[in-house]
């Protein structure tokens, strides 16, 4: 399982924070060349991404690429600039199926003219539109994870971002949506770069709401987040016995699995080998 | 036309390109002592097949990858393409 | 010309005077005895108080050619240097040897003075603009950079005999006491001044705070001082203190913290130890994160040396450790302490680290983290010059820290900016490699060879180390190989180790 607790978004114009993402140890870092680039540099920022990706070391880190979105004129240059030298292209403002199918069918024709494999694509849900197509987007065979912003989710429904009572609720639809076609679910970021406390406690939230990672803005917050979803000693233990019982199953042909007298079903395995994951022992 | 690409920030480089009678290239860097060989090497190169234009250079300091990046743009941009 | 110990051709001599090559630390044992200053006399009744600089440059019967000295302890709030060097140029001396403990950008206005002759050479510190004018061969002798400690010796030597020294005081009374705790320029100590206060043929002390006799706490005594002139303002606050001073929050930065904090862990730290960080970005992040792990493992130090800040001070009133020496402060929180904590102590320049001496405090060090501008593959070290071969830095206390500490540690990236700060060979040696342990980069650590103690003690942790050529080589394939500084045969400045020897010189550049 490729773990995906951080992803830290670095400004895709700024080439002194870029040169040195590979030191980080965040589990993925975005390039963007959305959000945190001014329209007029659009063009600066997709030359330089792509370069980045090239010459700079990136680590351990899974290599992606925010794109702008398709209500853009950017995206389809972006993918052309970029696609060939990153590993995940990460879509925003994605509110139906439809609108990875048409990134997906771009992305395709790109793949051929390079001769490299296919990319997976990571939609960021962003509307109320996007969040209750959610189920289908996670659907599309290009998508291994879903992740969500609530900047404009918020203010679809009208109501201030900061007291938003309805977070949890679209937190949970994400975590189902992508669970139910096996893909990872991703929380959004934690803002306040200087509260390591308050970020430790967003971060373990979000591992047990079900998320597998969070984004990140600052490379100080890797650390923690990481230790946020660190299993407890408790839940790694019941894990190896969990995977141990299961390898003696394996081992004597048995089908069912058992562990001091009661049965285990196959969906407990599989936490427990995600659990070990998380622990890095795996 | 007049075209620019990267910044005066730290760690980047401004690229300038404008038609000019004939071709000139003038870097200004914070590293020129260390690197400024190298840099003009990095221009000409990628001029090469650029001619009647005038190309500056203020460098804080952009590794070579930047450097090329931002030169790329500028003449990408210098040939007419937008967005 | 001689090679010395370092590899570099040095001179045997500098502006007419002989100085032997650097042979190693602790390798040239001193001779002769200390220097004395002229005996005065006072009877009861004199004043000491003058009204004006000129009338006070007139009664210590300034020459041409002679030697002022001054203190930094205002940094780069000091007007001190710039008004008394304006009365000096405007009184018509010429050819005058500075000899200050360091000085700033804030006085760039002495530049115009190298040119003109009224300062025919600086024997001190350089941090900015004079040092670049130096660099560029505006200065008619070759400038002398000593360490802190390098220089008490040179004066208690008479290697430099100062003529007088006008010491900035932020407090003083008419009698000649001084402190730097109180007053509108409050400072801290006035640790650099003590060795020209008791050392010099006349002493003048330039205040903004006179104040009924006695002034105390006493810093200075009063049967030093000549002469006591007050002025308006001797400094600007905003340049002499810091502000509070923050840790660094660049991400790579504190990596290399992280990275030095835990090399102290594993190797020095032990109830008792003892520490010095100074206070720039990286350290204090190391002093903080530092403390984290002895209040988390119940560890008390014996000492901080200083370089002292809000840091240090918290630790110390906190219990993580006894005593502070202080020889010089960056922030209010440190001046308010040393005011009022009998354990934070006021040390004399001299007691720091002079190894013509009966030992000082560097010598009881365990730990010193310094930082460099660069550090070649022999682990030596640069703070003066810059890789484009100008002088912009003085030597600090660098020396002695390194040369006294069980363990020195130097702080660096990789590189800065495209500029390599590992390199095949540094642009000027300030801090041979014989006395550096360990260097830490935001990529990993290199260990000295010659310190297996220290790669033994660091197995099993998660710190990379590397050899240090591969440091160096990761950083020229990122950077590119540099090209070394164009410069003259001209040497415009000499560079002593703290013993006196010349341990490498600074070339005029070319083509400024």
């Amino acid at each position: 399982m490729k773990l995906r607790r951080t992803r830290l978004y670095v400004p895709g114009n700024n080439p002194h924070l870029i040169e040195n993402v590979g030191l980080y140890d965040a589990d993925v870092v975005i390039l963007d060349l959305e959000d945190s680039v001014p329209i007029p540099q659009k063009f600066d920022a997709r030359i330089l991404v792509k370069y980045a990706l090239q010459h700079v070391e990136f680590g351990k880190s899974e290599k992606w690429v925010r794109i702008n979105g398709i209500d853009t004129p950017y995206w389809k240059r972006d993918l052309e600039e970029v696609l060939p030298f990153c590993e995940v292209v990460n879509l925003p403002k994605v509110e139906i199926y439809d609108d990875v199918e048409k990134v997906a069918k771009h992305m395709e024709k790109i793949e051929k003219k390079w001769r490299i494999e296919e990319r997976g694509i990571v939609p960021i849900i962003e509307t109320v539109k996007g969040l209750i197509n959610a189920r289908d987007i996670a659907k599309h065979s290009r998508v291994i994870a879903l992740a969500w912003g609530g900047e404009d989710l918020t203010a679809d429904i009208g109501i201030p971002r900061k007291k938003a009572l309805i977070l949890d609720h679209v937190r949970a639809e994400i975590v189902f949506a992508a669970k139910a076609w096996d893909k990872q679910a991703l929380d959004t970021v934690y803002s306040d770069i200087r509260d390591m406390d308050g970020l430790f406690e967003y971060a373990q939230r979000a591992r047990y709401m079900g998320f597998d990672g969070i984004g990140v803005i600052h490379p100080n917050q890797v650390e923690t987040v990481h230790r946020a979803f660190r299993p407890t000693e408790d839940e790694i233990q019941k894990a190896r016995e969990i995977i141990e019982a299961a390898r003696e199953a394996e081992k004597k042909g048995k089908g069912v699995i058992s562990l001091n007298g009661r049965m285990i079903d196959k969906p407990v395995v599989e936490r427990a080998r995600k659990i070990l994951a998380f622990a890095e022992v795996d | 036309m007049r075209v620019q690409a990267g910044t005066e920030e730290k760690g980047d480089v401004l690229v300038v390109i404008e038609p000019a009678k004939k071709k000139e290239i003038v870097i200004k860097s914070k590293v020129q002592v260390m690197y400024g060989e190298a840099i003009k090497n990095t221009v000409k190169e990628m001029t090469k097949n650029l001619k009647k234009v005038k190309v500056e250079i203020s460098d804080k300091g952009a590794l070579e990858w930047v450097l090329r990046a931002r030169m790329e743009a500028a003449m990408r941009k210098y040939r007419g393409e937008k967005e | 010309m001689p090679v010395n110990a370092v590899g570099r051709e040095v001179p045997s001599e500098i502006n007419g005077v002989r100085f032997k090559p650097f042979a190693g630390d602790m390798k040239t044992p001193p001779e002769g005895r200390r220097a004395g200053s002229l005996i005065r006399m006072t009877p009861r009744g004199r004043n000491k108080v003058v009204k004006s600089l000129k009338e006070v440059i007139k009664n210590v019967g300034l020459e041409d050619g002679m030697t002022v000295s001054f203190h930094h302890h205002l940094r780069n709030g000091d007007f001190v240097v710039n008004m008394v060097m304006k009365t000096i140029e405007k009184m018509g001396f010429k050819n005058i040897r500075l000899a200050p403990t360091a000085l700033f950008p804030i006085h760039e206005p002495l530049v115009p003075m190298l040119k003109n002759g009224t300062i025919r050479r600086i024997e001190g510190s350089m941090n900015g603009p004079l040092g670049k004018a130096t660099s560029e061969g505006y200065m008619k002798e070759t400038a002398i950079l000593r360490s802190h400690s390098g220089r008490v010796r040179a004066i208690e030597s008479g290697e430099i005999h100062v003529d007088v020294a006008f010491i900035a005081a932020p407090t003083a009374d008419a009698y000649g006491n001084l402190n730097g705790v109180d007053g509108p320029s409050a400072c801290g100590p006035l640790a650099y001044a003590m060795v020209d206060a008791y050392h010099a043929d006349h002493t003048v002390a330039i205040t903004d705070n006179l104040v009924p006799y006695p002034a105390h706490p006493i810093s200075i005594f009063q049967h030093q001082i000549d002469y006591v002139v007050p002025v308006d303002k001797i400094g600007d606050p905003a340049g002499i203190m810091s502000g509070t001073l923050r840790i660094t929050t660049s991400p790579t930065r504190l990596k290399i913290a992280r990275y030095a904090v835990k090399v102290i862990e594993k190797v020095a730290l032990k109830p008792g130890f003892s520490f010095q960080a100074g206070a720039g970005g990286v350290s204090l992040a190391v002093t903080k994160f530092l403390g984290d792990i002895m209040r988390k493992r119940g560890i008390k130090a014996s000492f901080i040396n200083g370089g002292v800040t809000k840091y240090v001070v918290d630790m110390l009133h906190e219990g993580l450790v006894d005593v502070v020496f202080d020889g010089q402060a960056f922030d209010l929180d440190a001046v308010r302490s040393l005011k009022e904590d009998p354990n934070h102590i006021e040390t004399p320049l001299a007691m720091y680290g002079n190894p013509y001496s009966s030992g000082g405090v560097v010598n009881m060090l365990d730990v010193g983290v310094l930082g460099a501008t660069e550090v070649d593959i022999d682990f030596n070290v640069n703070v003066n010059t810059h890789s484009d071969g100008y002088l912009l830095h003085g030597i600090g206390g660098h020396q002695e820290v390194a040369a006294g500490a069980a363990l020195t540690i130097i702080t660096v990236p990789l590189y800065r900016y495209r500029v390599p700060v590992i390199r095949e060979r540094v642009t000027t040696v300030t801090t041979p490699g014989e006395v550096v342990d360990v260097i830490v980069t935001e990529r990993g650590i290199a260990v000295n060879p010659k310190r297996d103690d220290i790669l033994e003690a660091l197995k099993g942790t998660d710190i990379p180390v590397w050899d240090i050529e591969d440091l160096m080589k990761k950083a020229y394939s990122i950077c590119g190989r540099p090209e070394e500084p164009k410069t003259t045969d001209e040497i415009i400045a000499a560079i002593l180790w703290r013993d006196g020897t010349l341990i490498d010189v600074v070339y005029k550049v070319k083509n400024h």
